[in-house]
């Protein structure tokens, strides 16, 4: 059994937070610059990998890595919400400047309304996969929830915004 | 079944191969579905198109204060003293929307190693670190979590991590608290009187001991208790 500790110790011990730091550095920033602002990512993103070297050694080899950090991530970005004492200002869209040259009908002030219709459940779906660009597994990891239940969200999120923009009634 | 739930994942490419198939043959008849889907494929564009730039800045700053932090110790290099520690894992829930909500997945990963001992894996495959485990409804979930700080350290012991769950406003806490072993059994009880005990959820002693456990002299064993505080509905 100590062998088997310590390989999974070698495992853990031959990651180099400063490495994984400068590796996901970027996407963890941009994850909680949209959870809470620009302002505040750099100290959360901060607190994340802080977290994440504490906690390295839970790391299970073979997992995501990215995914792992985005979890720690997600939960400083609450505990920031919490600590501030509001909601995570997160899912909240800003508009682009420019409309997407492929979908015209779509106006910004258009989607902008119809995401406020969309469930705080929902909108976190479609900002891990559309906008985090994650798989529904990793989205559902990050989550913490089972893949089916993200699968479900993003429909029902979609059909609401779908309906929403198309005017579209049951 | 409603080739209509598949859309947006076959969209994004989420489906098995079969299920595609039986998305595609649906799309080849059905003209109405086929305008859904480029519908949905524009909606997914925009809100990826609006998505706003952000650079990131920091990285220096977060690389320096890693380096500064002590090296996390091998934890069979400990001194031997350390092992009197017990930890009590302390999985505080509280539920506002009156269902239960998994907790993030890394809390599906084995929790903390203690510092003072090596892990151990149960008959599972996964670590055993977790003996007991409560779980209390309590009314304000800020002031119970403030209350097992405050009898962790009444009790010479400390937060080993805290961590908050639930989407949307946080509704269940669960924390890790480290007491000395010898004081354990009176940090368990005044963990259960936080609030309305939930027998059921709750357990004694050692949780899926495992014969590998068994391995583990006891004096070095992890006590530990799992509490989680839920709101009353």
């Amino acid at each position: 059994m100590l062998q088997a500790v310590q390989e999974r110790s070698s495992i853990t011990d031959s990651l180099d937070i400063t490495q994984i730091a400068r590796d996901h550095y970027d996407s963890v920033f941009r994850f909680c610059a949209r959870r809470v602002g620009s302002d505040a990512a750099s100290d959360v993103t901060q607190e994340t990998f802080v977290t994440a070297q504490r906690a390295l050694r839970s790391f299970r080899a073979g997992s995501s890595l990215k995914t792992w950090l985005l979890g720690i991530a997600n939960n400083e970005c609450r505990r920031h919400a919490r600590h501030w004492r509001r909601s995570p200002q997160a899912l909240e869209l800003i508009e682009a400047a420019t409309p997407s040259p492929e979908a015209t009908w779509i106006s910004s002030q258009a989607l902008h309304a119809a995401m406020k219709k969309l469930t705080p459940e929902q909108k976190e779906a479609v900002v891990l996969v559309e906008l985090d660009g994650l798989s529904y597994e990793e989205a559902a990891k990050v989550a913490g929830v089972p893949p089916g239940t993200m699968k479900s969200r993003l429909h029902y999120a979609f059909a609401t915004l779908r309906k929403a923009l198309t005017g579209e009634t049951e | 079944m409603n080739i209509r739930l598949n859309l947006k994942a076959y969209l994004d490419g989420e489906l098995a191969p079969r299920e595609a198939a039986e998305v595609e043959a649906a799309l080849s008849q059905d003209p109405l579905l086929k305008t859904e889907l480029e519908q949905l494929r524009a909606i997914s564009h925009v809100l990826a198109y609006s998505a706003p730039q952000m650079d990131p800045v920091g990285l220096p700053e977060t690389v320096e204060r890693l380096r500064q932090a002590p090296p996390c110790p091998s934890p069979w290099m400990l001194p031997a003293g350390l092992a009197l520690v017990a930890v009590v894992a302390i999985s505080a829930v509280a539920l506002i929307m009156g269902t239960g909500v998994r907790p993030p997945f890394y809390e599906d990963s084995p929790m903390p190693t203690p510092k003072h001992k090596a892990p151990f894996r149960g008959a599972t495959g996964f670590k055993i670190l977790v003996d007991a485990k409560v779980v209390v409804s309590v009314k304000n979930l800020e002031e119970s979590i403030q209350k097992v700080e405050e009898i962790a350290k009444s009790f010479d012991g400390r937060i080993e991590s805290s961590r908050t769950t639930g989407s949307g406003e946080p509704h269940q806490q669960t924390m890790l608290v480290s007491v000395p072993s010898a004081k354990l059994q009176e940090a368990v009880d005044k963990f259960k009187a936080l609030g309305v005990l939930d027998k059921a959820m709750s357990k004694k002693g050692s949780i899926a001991v495992s014969k590998e456990a068994e391995e583990i002299p006891p004096a070095e064993r992890t006590v530990s208790v799992v509490l989680r505080l839920v709101p009353p509905r």
